[in-house]
């Protein structure tokens, strides 16, 4: 048989911290994988990764890109080779990300109601009050069981030293669940055994985890409640995921113009007539939610539903108005929030993030542009970003003058050397870089994270930005014991 | 179940119901312009599928073949029944299975690949045309064996059977204008062979009346007989088989509309002769066929909520 040396082939990237190979040898948990992954020849190998391509497209497992007018559908791109993560690893993950939900879950109940964190001076008020995702109408509404992030997905990187860094937090609709649902089962398709043999975690009782919650939500108004999911329709990007889900919960895929509201009940349209809905697990941001509150065009949502929801007729996940916790510039203050809210040191590390109103760290950002990553603080998807390093002096100039202009509109962090992990491209590993978006459930029992989630990789050599919309890709998560 | 999501199913089923019906046809047609049969006209085939309007020069088997399978400027070109068929699939995909969603999904890759489009004109368009009917069977054996006896199921059946109904219709009515009536002489008869064919009904014809072809007797298997599956009868007693499935889950007044639209058009074809002339049996045609449209108008209604 060839004997590839992938391995031996495999450069990692200078400074930089890799999730397989330290010094000149693999870690320990990769070991099993590389050993086996060294034993398939480069014929195979090139079989593999065309067979992932052809399951993905043959699936459908697609996202629409439009252009001159035309969709076009295009894979997610997958890399075959997954990233592994140690179980005491994984542990310290959970922990950390339990720790910073249970915080901002108490925020946003404290934030729409009785503000002590700005009463106390935690957070300057003028922050809150001029976040976009601040939703007035929020104020005095009781969510069931106090939970506002149903479902979050928390982005974390690591940096060279290998310490991990919450880089988001995702507490709207988060998405890409799907992904990792359905990379496992490309992965196990692709390397028959290796998933038992490597002791590697489950991540599918997700949508069973799920649908548990959303039942839970219910149950207080009837014993057999009815959930739906609601989705923008077959044109948004994450249409797919929305398929997924509804189709594994076996709950009805709806879309607005399918629901109608009637004194303060929200019905969806049957055959057979009108029929309650209980729960709505939404896929439309708030401000398409209702007509008559938010957006008057948008043709996406239910009017009425607001009301409907404010007077606890029906349940909807996650909350509206939970933007205001994942605004990028709120976000700089989550240590200080698990600090206050649970007198606890946070687990997880925020990145550094300099504030752009404060005047101080506004000079320090703009004479060392050169080495920040400026955000906007209400864009996401890796747009609205400016990198200091690889910026041009005329893209420098405008980011310079619209932060003067608007500076809460912007936040700035120093360039984290994100983490690399091999790929399989062109025939041989290559080095890319990495995050991570482990999914969390809060219910009435708790918060639950399924081991694993969706590592996204920058796959253009040399480029830190992992979003799908900007090139990237993802690959399978192993939770290994 | 979502009066939308009925909707997108019922439109889905009638969309490949469609596809199927019109393969069959052209493949039949083609080969009858091999056999060198002189009522294949492809410059009235091109204006059949484009709205009346006549082609810029006369055009050949394969320019008229490439025009209805691949042209997607062709409204009622095959590549976009699939591709709306496929639309309307991933619209109702937490009714149907995965197994028929990934059939749909392999459908639509295979009449957009350019190496198939390519062979009408350079090898042999039979071969296309049996693999896209392949495909059309496989979908129809996934709905039979993966599909659950669901409510969908019969909203599936239903836009099948009435896509069928006026498909055959159309069929008879074109067979009819082409041979003026039921014509006897040798190029008729000939006619007759091949639109037997193409409607899946040669075999069982030559079974039932060994030894002669009779226009009158084809007429009456492709209106009547309850054993041919492609028959307006047999069309009829299954749209109505599967509307009856849905009273448990229909309000009564929805129902008895269905019921009774169904009735009258199974009323109209047993109790009304078609007679001898060509105008009779037109009428007849366009008669059931206006009922059936009727009927598809109450579904629109009582059913899927569309009320325009």
């Amino acid at each position: 048989m060839e004997n590839i040396e992938y391995f031996k082939q495999y450069k990692t990237i200078n400074g930089v911290f890799d999730e397989m190979k330290v010094d000149d040898n693999v870690r320990k948990h990769y070991d099993s994988f590389m050993s086996a992954f060294q034993n398939i020849n480069s014929s195979e190998m090139a079989l593999k990764d065309e067979l992932a391509k052809k399951l993905f497209l043959t699936q459908g497992i697609t996202f629409t890109v439009y252009s001159s007018g035309e969709g076009i559908e295009k894979i997610f791109p997958f890399d075959i080779y997954p990233r592994i993560i140690q179980a005491a690893e994984w542990d310290l993950i959970e922990r950390g990300i339990k720790q910073r939900l249970k915080a901002l879950n108490i925020f946003l109940k404290d934030v729409y109601h009785q503000q002590f964190i700005i009463k106390d001076g935690i957070i300057p008020a003028a922050l809150i009050y001029s976040s976009p995702c601040y939703l007035r109408e929020m104020m005095n509404v009781d969510v069931p069981f106090d939970i506002y992030t149903h479902i979050s997905g928390i982005d974390l990187i690591r940096d060279h030293d290998g310490s991990y860094y919450v880089l988001e937090d995702n507490l709207r609709t988060p998405s890409g669940v799907s992904y990792m649902l359905e990379n496992r089962n490309i992965s196990y398709r692709l390397f028959p055994n290796l998933i038992p043999e490597n002791k590697v975690r489950p991540v599918s009782d997700y949508p069973d985890l799920l649908m548990k919650n959303l039942l839970g939500l219910g149950n207080r108004n009837t014993s057999r409640p009815t959930v739906v999911l609601l989705t923008p329709g077959i044109y948004n990007s994450a249409y797919f995921e929305h398929t997924t889900l509804a189709r594994l919960m076996g709950i009805e895929l709806v879309e607005g113009r399918d629901l109608v509201v009637d004194n303060h009940k929200v019905y969806m349209r049957t055959t057979k007539g009108l029929k309650k809905v209980d729960v709505i697990y939404r896929r439309v941001d708030d401000e398409f939610l209702d007509p008559l509150i938010f957006r008057p065009d948008s043709m996406l949502g239910v009017p009425g539903i607001y009301h409907a929801y404010r007077k606890g007729n029906v349940a909807i996940v996650n909350a509206m108005g939970n933007g205001v916790a994942d605004d990028k510039a709120i976000y700089a203050y989550v240590p200080d929030m698990i600090k206050y809210y649970l007198n606890e040191e946070p687990i997880l590390k925020n990145v550094p993030t300099y504030r752009m109103e404060n005047v101080d760290e506004r000079e320090y950002t703009l004479k060392n542009l050169n080495n920040m990553v400026v955000k906007r603080t209400n864009e996401s998807g890796g747009y609205g970003m400016l990198i200091g390093n690889i910026a041009t002096e005329q893209e420098l100039k405008e980011f310079s003058e619209e932060i003067v202009k608007s500076p809460r509109q912007f936040i700035a962090q120093p360039i984290i050397s994100l983490s690399s992990a091999p790929c399989y491209i062109d025939g041989k590993l290559q080095p890319r870089r990495i995050d991570l978006r482990p999914f969390a459930l809060s219910g009435p029992d708790g918060i639950e994270i399924v081991p694993g989630g969706l590592t996204r990789v920058a796959l253009k050599e040399g480029s830190i930005v992992v979003n799908s919309s900007q090139g990237g890709g993802s690959k399978d998560t192993w939770v290994v014991d | 179940m979502l009066s939308r999501v009925a909707d997108n199913i019922f439109w889905m089923s009638r969309y490949m119901e469609r596809t199927n019906v019109q393969l069959r046809i052209l493949r039949t047609y083609y080969i009858a312009s091999q056999d060198g049969v002189p009522f294949v006209k492809w410059d009235d085939v091109f204006r059949y599928y484009n709205h009346g309007k006549a082609p810029e020069k006369t055009m050949n088997a394969n320019e008229v073949l490439q025009f209805i399978l691949f042209d997607k400027e062709n409204d009622s070109s095959v590549v976009n029944n699939i591709f709306r068929a496929r639309e309307n699939a991933r619209s109702a995909q937490d009714h149907i299975t995965k197994e028929l969603w990934q059939c749909l999904n392999d459908y639509y890759h295979l009449i957009r690949d350019a190496g198939l489009q390519k062979q009408v004109f350079s090898g042999d368009p039979v071969t296309i045309l049996d693999q896209l009917i392949k495909q059309c069977m496989l979908y129809y054996g996934v709905v039979d064996v993966s599909m659950f006896r669901s409510e969908g199921f019969n909203y599936l059946n239903i836009g099948k059977f009435i896509e069928r109904l006026l498909q055959s219709i159309t069929a008879l009515k074109m067979q009819i204008t082409r041979t003026d009536g039921l014509g006897t002489d040798g190029l008729s008869i000939v006619s007759w062979r091949y639109f037997l064919v193409s409607i899946s009904g040669y075999e069982y014809y030559l079974k039932a009346n060994s030894g002669s072809v009779k226009p009158d007797l084809i007429f009456k298997q492709a209106l009547y007989e309850m054993h041919f599956p492609h028959s307006i009868a047999y069309g009829l007693n299954q749209l109505n088989r599967y509307a009856q499935r849905l009273k448990q889950d229909s309000k009564e007044e929805s129902f008895e509309k269905i019921e009774f639209a169904i009735g009258k058009t199974a009323a109209i074809l047993k109790y009304n002769s078609s007679g001898l002339g060509v105008d009779a049996q037109l009428s007849l045609l366009e008669l059931v066929e206006e009922n059936v449209i009727n009927v598809v108008q109450s579904f629109n209604r009582y059913y899927f909520g569309i009320t325009s």
